[in-house]
């Protein structure tokens, strides 16, 4: 039943999180975090949207191989070349001089975390 | 111009793809039940030998040596990861074929900056998905068939191989084996070699079209056609309904006993028919089929095959179960160890189109909603969540051998790929 034809011209979709956090969904893949390298801000457990199809820019948060294994990092350009940056200040830098040896996987675009 | 753009060593790509550890290592994939290699790396065949097709006990010992890394076929991430690539591809052409799980072809006509687009196709899958590609490049199907293995084969292509000029097409055919030709099996090209065509170039400048035709049919002559340039190859991205369907596996042990041999039975009718109704057909016959090991000279090889015709067309996963098991029932003998079984749906008609039966009942409406629910549900999990009870709860005696699976990267929220 109709409010006078209200509800038919007003009825809208529900909101998706899958159109808010996925730009690119052929270039989108989730992961899922593991260790207190970056706590706070990303605790184990927390699922990762990582874009492939976008370029990683300074300061931003990225998946990279580095030494065989996925690592997820703060990605920053410097003088002397990248780092890769933990938040968590007991883990070190990741130092790579040489352009070629960066292996960047995604851009994380945002994270989810359930907690019930 | 078309491209045909093949992804390389396909499966073991996505097996690389969340293992960075991986990166120059040698890989296989092997088949269902882990029997045989259908995918490898392309190091694997110079170094070691190994071929697709060689039996994996053969070289297990190899391999452990080596430390390739082996894998079972992983089929919930091999299709995500080239519905991936599809979907990308078609960003570039609105004509476009999805010719096999990791092949397609582009039809790129009116493109102005051929190399540059090719490339900027390349990429985008490189990055974007993380799956390298060849592209082969050229005014046919069969000449970018032709494009593409170069572009596979050698190394300072690139990737990329164009042939857009009558001289690039000669230069290439010259050298490219007859039998290595797309669509030209191995009694063609023994046909061929008879007489004293052995390039692709000798076939494609052999004059006498007449004796073309009457060696290898129509198909062969339009395949010579292709080679000279002139299209008779279209684009086919309309959907073509299956004229059979088949689902047939080896097992995990073999089977001595009726009822797990049944119990598979029914598991294969159940994913035959499942794909029968999501082309909108009805099967007007199906047949059984069992075997015992071909591989074992120390036992006597038995093969059983029945089929039976139905009077009217059905799409009903229990009256189909039903029916292969009065067949099983016929053919059995006891005391044999059967290492396969198989089941064939045919004489497919369109659901709407079908012939009904004065006497017989076809699907009831129903029936019809009772398949639609369980289809709606069992692809919604991925799984098969619900079946009938005639496929068993515990298929320990017949379950496939999956002992090197990665997990389902792409397609299970419990087994997305780790970070630290």
């Amino acid at each position: 039943m109709s409010l006078f034809g209200i509800q038919e011209d007003h009825l809208e979709n529900y909101l998706s999180l899958d159109q808010k956090l996925i730009k690119n969904k052929t270039a989108t893949f989730f992961m899922r975090a593991q260790g207190d390298a970056m706590a706070p801000l990303i605790a184990a457990r927390d699922i990762l949207i990582v874009d492939r199809s976008l370029k990683a820019k300074s300061n931003q948060l990225i998946i990279a191989n580095y030494n065989d294994q996925m690592f997820c990092r703060r990605f920053l350009k410097s003088t002397q070349g990248f780092i890769l940056r933990a938040e968590n200040s007991r883990f070190k830098d990741i130092y790579i001089t040489n352009e070629d040896q960066l292996d960047v996987f995604g851009v994380i675009t945002s994270v989810v975390r359930e907690f019930v | 111009m078309m491209a045909l753009v093949d992804c390389n060593a396909f499966f073991c790509s996505c097996e690389k793809l969340f293992r960075p550890d991986l990166k120059n290592r040698s890989v296989i994939v092997l088949s269902n039940n882990d029997g045989c290699v259908v995918a490898a790396t392309r190091d694997i065949k110079k170094k070691f030998g190994i071929r697709i097709g060689t039996p994996y006990f053969q070289i297990k010992q190899l391999c452990d040596y080596n430390q390739i890394a082996v894998f079972s076929s992983n089929f919930s991430l091999y299709t995500n990861i080239s519905d991936r690539v599809m979907k990308t591809l078609s960003r570039f052409t609105p004509n476009m074929e999805a010719y096999s799980v990791d092949e397609a072809f582009l039809d790129l006509s009116g493109i102005k900056n051929l190399e540059s687009y090719v490339q900027e196709i390349k990429k985008s899958i490189e990055v974007e998905i993380g799956i390298p590609v060849g592209i082969g490049v050229a005014p046919t199907k069969m000449l970018a068939k032709v494009a593409n293995n170069l572009a596979k084969k050698n190394d300072e292509t690139n990737g990329i191989v164009i042939l857009n000029s009558k001289e690039k097409q000669d230069q290439a055919l010259e050298k490219f084996p007859v039998e290595d030709l797309w669509g030209i099996a191995n009694a063609s090209s023994e046909k061929l070699y008879m007489l004293g065509i052995k390039t692709a170039k000798q076939f494609r400048d052999y004059k006498n079209e007449n004796y073309v035709k009457k060696l290898l049919s129509v198909t062969g002559l339009q395949r010579q056609q292709e080679l000279r340039g002139i299209a008779c190859f279209q684009i086919e991205n309309i959907f073509i309904a299956k004229k059979q369907i088949q689902a047939t596996r080896t097992f995990g042990t073999a089977v001595t006993e009726i009822h797990p041999l049944k119990e598979a039975v029914a598991n294969y009718v159940t994913s035959a028919a499942q794909r029968l109704r999501s082309q909108e057909s009805v099967c007007c016959e199906i047949s059984v089929y069992f075997r015992t090991d071909k591989h074992n000279p120390g036992i006597i090889y038995h093969q059983f095959f029945k089929t039976t015709r139905l009077s009217s067309g059905t799409a009903n996963t229990f009256k189909l179960i039903e029916i292969a098991w009065k067949l099983v029932d016929e053919l059995f003998v006891d005391g044999i160890e059967y290492k396969k079984a198989g089941v064939t749906l045919s004489r497919i008609d369109n659901k709407h189109e079908t012939q009904m039966n004065l006497f017989e009942q076809c699907d009831s409406l129903k029936n019809e909603v009772l398949m639609k629910v369980m289809d709606d549900i069992n692809i919604k999990d991925g799984e098969l969540l619900l079946k009938s009870l005639a496929c068993g709860v515990n298929n320990h005696a017949w379950r496939m051998l999956r002992e090197y699976k990665s997990p389902r990267f792409t397609t299970s929220w419990s087994e997305l790929p780790k970070v630290i």
